[in-house]
C-alpha cells in the first residue's frame, strides 16, 4: 500500500469512513504495540488508543510526499511527551534526552522476548535515554531512514544522525551491564545445588 | 556493534507479539474505536473477555464459554519444559475434584496452541495481599486464615497440596471470603520430583518475584526433602504472621538470606507490643518449625490452636466455622 493510499484512507476516515479506519487499525496496532510496549510501564493500550483518535480528530493534511506512516510515529512520539510530563512538576521543561525509560516507568516494559537474548537487548534498551532508544527502534524496527527520522521527530537531519550513532554506542554500554547483570543470576541458577548445600552447610554451622 | 545491529534487527521487527493477550487487546480496542463487537479470541470453547493479569507462569483472563452461563475465569500457563503440559493436565483433573468454599473451584482443563488452560470460577475480589494493606486487627485476620486453613485441609483430605501459598495466590472475594487459587500449578511445573531443583528456580524466576516466594517456602521445600501438607501449613503461617505483624517472620535482605534463616528455624522476636494474642503467636511459631513433624499434626488442628483465645469466650470464631460445615 503506498503512503497515498493511506493518505487517502485517513481522510476517508476522518470523513466517517469506519472502514477505511479499520484498514489502518488493521496495519498499524502492531507497529504502535511496538513502540509503546517498551517504553510504559502496564497496559499501553490507552496511549495506543489515544494515538489513532488523535490521527482521526486532527485537522493535519498528510503532504503529499509524506505517509501516514510517519505521521502516525510522530503523533505517537508526542503521546509518549505527554505522558512521562502529565504527573512531573517540571512538565513544561521536561525533556526526553537524558531520561530512561526505565526512570519514567520503572517496572518490567510489557514486552516479552522470544529469547533470553532479545529480552537482554529490551532490557538494555530501556537504559538509555528515551530520544536515543526512538531513533534505534525506529531505525532498525521500522526501517526508517535518518531522515525520515528526522522528519517524524520534527528535528534536524544533523540532529537525528548525531543522536543515532550516539544512541548505537549507548546501547553497546547498557547491553554490557545487563549481560553482566544476567550472568549472574544465570550463575546462581545454572548451581543451586551448590547454593541449596551451601544454605543446608551455613544452617548446620549455626547450630540451626 | 555488528553484531547486535543484527540482534536488534531481529527483535520483535517487524513483527510483533501475536500472542492471546495481545490478540485480545486488540479486537478490544477495535471495538471500541469503530463502535463494533470485537472479533471473538477463543482459548477452547471459551470466548475471552478481557485480559486480568500477567504474570511469568501466564495470563488469567475473564471469558465465556460459548454454551453459556457465568463468565469464568482462565488461566492460560506458558508451558517451559517438556512434560509440564501433560502434568498439568493431570493435576487439573485432579483438582476438579475439589469443592470448597475457600477453594476456587477448577471447572475445566485443556490444552490450545499457547500452551495448557485453566478454567475456574471468576471470584470478584482482591488479592489477601491488598485485603491486608494497611493492616487489619487480628480479629479480622484469625477468622481469615482459619477459614483459608479449613479449604487447605479439605484439598489435603483429597491428597492435594498446594506447595505456593502466599498472599498473592489467595483471593478474597466481595463478600469477604478468601478463596485459594493456583492449586497444583507448581508440582505440574516443577516436574514429578521435588528433588529437582532446576526447575524449581526456574519456578521461582518465571514467577519474578524469587526473594518473595522463597520467603513463604517451607524448609523442607528448599532443601529438596519430602513434602507434604506441613508445607502449605508452613507458608500459612507465613501469611498469616505478616497479616497480623505487618513483617515477615524471617529476616533477610536477600534471598539468601531469608533462605537461610527458614532453614535455620529463626523466627524474628516480636516486640512488646504484639498485636496479636500470647496463643496466636504461640500457633503460628508452632507452624514456623523448621521440622515438618514439629508443626501442628493438620491444617484443622492450626486452625484450632489460632482459635484458642475464642475457646475462652465459646469458640466463637472455630465453632461456628465448624458448625458450618
Amino acid at each position: 500500500m503506498s503512503g497515498d493510499d493511506e493518505a487517502k484512507l485517513l481522510e476517508a476516515w476522518r470523513a466517517g469512513e469506519k472502514s477505511a479506519g479499520e484498514v489502518l487499525f488493521e496495519r498499524y496496532y502492531g507497529p504502535m504495540l511496538r513502540f509503546f510496549s517498551n517504553k510504559v510501564a502496564g497496559d499501553p493500550d490507552d496511549l495506543i488508543q489515544e494515538v489513532f483518535m488523535a490521527c482521526v480528530s486532527g485537522k493535519d493534511r498528510i503532504r503529499a510526499d509524506g505517509s501516514f506512516r510517519r505521521y502516525l510515529f510522530g503523533v505517537a512520539y508526542n503521546r509518549l511527551r505527554k505522558h512521562y510530563a502529565r504527573d512531573r512538576i517540571d512538565g513544561d521543561r521536561f525533556e526526553l534526552s537524558d531520561k530512561t525509560a526505565a526512570d519514567l516507568s520503572p517496572g518490567a516494559g510489557t514486552m516479552i522476548a522470544k529469547s533470553a537474548e532479545q529480552q537482554l537487548l529490551l532490557n538494555a534498551l530501556r537504559r538509555i535515554p528515551v530520544e536515543h532508544q526512538v531513533v534505534l527502534e525506529m531505525f532498525y524496527w521500522e526501517g526508517f531512514t535518518s531522515a525520515t527520522i528526522a522528519d517524524v521527530l520534527q528535528e534536524p537531519h544533523g540532529t537525528v544522525r548525531t543522536r543515532l550513532r550516539r544512541a548505537r554506542q549507548l546501547l553497546e554500554e547498557a547491553l554490557e551491564v545487563v549481560a553482566t547483570d544476567a550472568a549472574l543470576v544465570s550463575a546462581t541458577r545454572s548451581d543451586l545445588d551448590g547454593w541449596a548445600q551451601k544454605i543446608r552447610e551455613a544452617a548446620e554451622a549455626g547450630g540451626g | 556493534m555488528a553484531e547486535n545491529e543484527d540482534r536488534l534487527r531481529g527483535v520483535f521487527g517487524p513483527t510483533t507479539p501475536d500472542g492471546v493477550a495481545e490478540r485480545l487487546r486488540k479486537s478490544n480496542m477495535g471495538a471500541a474505536l469503530f463502535g463494533r463487537p470485537p472479533e471473538p479470541v477463543l482459548i477452547g470453547r471459551y470466548q475471552l473477555v478481557r485480559l486480568l493479569g500477567e504474570g511469568g507462569m501466564g495470563a488469567v483472563f475473564e471469558a465465556t464459554h460459548e454454551a453459556g452461563g457465568p463468565p469464568v475465569a482462565i488461566k492460560l500457563v506458558r508451558i517451559s519444559s517438556r512434560g509440564a503440559d501433560a502434568r498439568l493436565l493431570r493435576e487439573g483433573k485432579a483438582l476438579r475434584k475439589l469443592s470448597h468454599p475457600n477453594l476456587v473451584e477448577v471447572l475445566d482443563v485443556g490444552r490450545c496452541d499457547e500452551g495448557v488452560y485453566i478454567a475456574m470460577s471468576l471470584v470478584r475480589g482482591k488479592t489477601l495481599r491488598d485485603w491486608g494493606s494497611p493492616l487489619r486487627p487480628p480479629d479480622e485476620v484469625i477468622p481469615m486464615i482459619i477459614a483459608i486453613a479449613e479449604g487447605l485441609f479439605a484439598a489435603h483430605e483429597h491428597g492435594v497440596i498446594h506447595r505456593d501459598i502466599k498472599p498473592d495466590n489467595i483471593l478474597v472475594d466481595q463478600a469477604g471470603h478468601p478463596r485459594v487459587i493456583d492449586f497444583g500449578l507448581v508440582k505440574a511445573m516443577k516436574g514429578s520430583a521435588v528433588e529437582d531443583e532446576s526447575t524449581f528456580a526456574e519456578r521461582l524466576t518465571a514467577t519474578g518475584t524469587m526473594m518473595g516466594s522463597v520467603g513463604y517456602t517451607a524448609p523442607e521445600l528448599l532443601l529438596a526433602g519430602a513434602v507434604g501438607p506441613a508445607a502449605d501449613q508452613f507458608s500459612l503461617a507465613v501469611t498469616a504472621w505478616e497479616l497480623l505483624f505487618g513483617v515477615s517472620p524471617f529476616k533477610g535482605k536477600t534471598a539468601d538470606g531469608v533462605a537461610l534463616a527458614i532453614v535455620s528455624g529463626r523466627v524474628r522476636a516480636l516486640t512488646s507490643q504484639s498485636r496479636a494474642a500470647d496463643h496466636c503467636e504461640a500457633a503460628l511459631r508452632k507452624a514456623l518449625a523448621r521440622a515438618p513433624e514439629s508443626r501442628h499434626p493438620s491444617m484443622r488442628a492450626f486452625a484450632a490452636a489460632l482459635s484458642g483465645e475464642s475457646s475462652a469466650n465459646g469458640g466463637s470464631w472455630f465453632t461456628r466455622l465448624l458448625d458450618r460445615r
